[in-house]
């Protein structure tokens, strides 16, 4: 079963009751929303548990919920909403610095803005961002639409007007450039001289023993 | 399970395929992700059946991570559980149903006298405010009130379980105190020295190690941290889930740590130098961790393991790691055997057997006194 339906069928089983359908909205909606949450926040923690508080505030009211076409957006909007109230309540607080902006930043960012920055080694970091250039904006739109926002072809292809096989191709030639670019390792060989060195002392050392 | 690639890859001749291929199947990417159990178990047999794929597997997933914006599976993993015991506690002890048309009872405005009403919520902002610098207050105090310390002697190792099961362990030379008011609310420890640990995660009760320079606040995790008062650097390797570091200086910037990562920070000596290159912003750097030759061990966290082991470094931090190891004191009289570097592994070796192993390949000689080893 495709995508949206597997979506909506899971949203219905949802609203009747089923545990099981509370589990899956879980997992089918993870990644978008936990990315969603990230750039908002720029804290996986933080955005994980809004994610938790709504969709367990969804289920305590779930029989009177609507029905919607478009399950994923309408949660990405209940997310919204939560991260806002959060934002809301800190500042009647008085709280300054809650998690919720300390890396508020990120909003401004774009994909390929985000995924370089959060690179930590900063080979792949510097490969990745020569890589990045090469590609088209289409290309970055939909590869951010595929594994960012975790759309399936069948939205990508009806939210960016073109066909499914087209969606699939434009996404297959933006990972074949970007693999070339990302597969070859630099450090493999200090690696290697390192565990020669370090096995000979080893085997002294044993000599001695 | 549907997916534009399984049916081809069913049929086609897989020693073809490459990492785009794999990337582009959706349930390859839950099986990247985690989510989805029967995309796991089918990748997972896969796998198995065709392990000369493993390498290209192996980066596909690596990119996934990359563009997916570094949500791992272990991520998942980690946010799936709280989410399960969340939903466990609500469903343990149920919230009782609000009426859900609640009566409002409308303000009259005739009867309202405007002074008292703000004199009413200036009041409560007092209040709120009174109690906020109250527990702000408390909670800077409360870390030493009442404190438990921990000692490890130098040469000496030492394990350590506190109440909520989080078990640390403390390499030689080093003190953990533990807040008097240790999972109450909060859980704090102080740490001078090095230590390992594996935290029972709460995220009712964040766990933090407080050291003279960084804070590392758990997000369920194994790590370590080495902080001597001695020593150039601070370190914080991440062996497993998440931690935020905070910096102490005047920045506090806030550090995301992956696992496998390390913040390397520089300290205070050569603070003042940088500061002076005003190359504030390179203080600290995150690299991975050094794997052993063997891949699966980590060599920040070997000591924990009983193993003494060097991983290019020069002499003279090998001599203080030495000292905190065997508890000895090391002089070294000449100078140009500071700079010798060495890569080494020991284990349960005793000192004279490691001094003759590095004396093998550096040109140097020793003497052993009692506890003291002068280095010639």
């Amino acid at each position: 079963m495709e995508g949206p339906n597997l979506h909506k069928i899971t949203w219905l089983e949802f609203k009747s009751g089923s545990e099981k359908a509370l589990h899956n909205l879980y997992k089918q909606h993870y990644l978008g929303l936990i990315n969603y949450g990230i750039k908002f926040s720029g804290n996986r923690q933080y955005s994980n548990d809004c994610i938790v508080e709504m969709l367990l505030g969804l289920w305590e009211k779930r029989a009177k919920l609507p029905e919607v076409e478009n399950v994923r957006s309408y949660l990405l909007t209940c997310l919204r909403t939560i991260m806002l109230q959060h934002i809301r309540s800190d500042k009647l607080r008085g709280v300054k610095e809650s998690h919720a902006h300390s890396l508020i930043d990120h909003q401004e960012l774009s994909y390929e803005e985000h995924i370089t920055k959060i690179q930590t080694d900063l080979i792949i970091k510097d490969k990745l961002t020569k890589s990045l250039n090469k590609l088209t904006e289409r290309q970055k739109e939909l590869l951010q639409l595929k594994f960012f926002d975790n759309l399936d072809y069948d939205e990508i292809a009806s939210r960016c007007n073109i066909s499914k096989r087209t969606a699939y191709n434009i996404v297959y030639d933006a990972l074949k450039i970007l693999k070339d670019d990302l597969k070859k390792e630099g450090n493999e060989d200090s690696y290697y001289l390192l565990s020669v060195v370090s096995l000979l002392l080893f085997a002294m050392g044993a000599n001695i023993s | 399970m549907p997916s534009i690639n399984r049916e081809i890859l069913n049929k086609m001749n897989y020693s073809k395929f490459g990492i785009e291929d794999f990337l582009s199947d959706i349930s390859f990417q839950e099986y990247c992700l985690g989510n989805n159990e029967q995309a796991v178990a089918f990748w997972t047999e896969w796998l198995i059946d065709h392990p000369e794929k493993a390498s290209t597997i192996h980066s596909a997933k690596a990119l996934y991570y990359v563009l997916n914006g570094n949500i791992t599976d272990e991520n998942f993993r980690a946010d799936y559980e709280i989410f399960q015991k969340a939903f466990g506690q609500l469903s343990f002890n149920p919230v009782p149903h609000l009426p859900s048309e609640q009566k409002v009872i409308p303000l009259k405005r005739s009867n309202v006298n405007l002074v008292m009403v703000l004199t009413g919520i200036a009041a409560c902002f007092l209040i709120v405010f009174a109690v906020y610098l109250f527990k702000v207050k408390k909670s800077k105090e409360s870390i030493t009130n009442g404190a438990l310390s921990f000692s490890s002697p130098l040469g000496k190792k030492k394990s350590i379980i506190l109440t909520d099961g989080t078990k640390i362990i403390l390499n030689g030379g080093s003190k953990l105190t533990v807040a008097g008011n240790y999972n109450i609310s909060q859980r704090d420890v102080i740490l001078e020295g090095e230590g390992y640990f594996d935290v029972i995660h709460n995220a009712q009760k964040p766990f933090t190690v407080h050291t003279a320079k960084i804070n590392i606040k758990d997000i369920g995790t194994i790590f370590n941290v080495k902080a001597y008062a001695t020593d150039k650097t601070t370190e914080a390797s991440l062996i497993k889930g998440a931690v935020e570091i905070t910096l102490n200086n005047k920045t506090k910037s806030k550090i995301l740590l992956n696992p496998n990562h390390k913040l390397v920070l520089l300290n205070n000596k050569d603070l003042n130098i940088a500061e002076g290159k005003k190359t504030v912003k390179e203080l600290f750097i995150v690299r991975k961790v050094t794997k052993n030759t063997d891949g699966n061990s980590v060599v920040e966290t070997d000591w924990t393991q009983n193993k003494l082991t060097f991983s290019d470094q020069p002499f003279d931090e090998i001599a203080v790691q030495m000292e905190r190891w065997y508890g000895v004191k090391i002089d070294i009289i000449n100078p140009d055997v500071r700079a010798y570097h060495f890569t080494a592994t020991f284990d349960h070796e005793d000192i004279t057997q490691v001094l003759e192993a590095l004396k093998l390949s550096g040109n140097f000689k020793y003497r052993k006194e009692d506890n003291v080893i002068s280095i010639y």
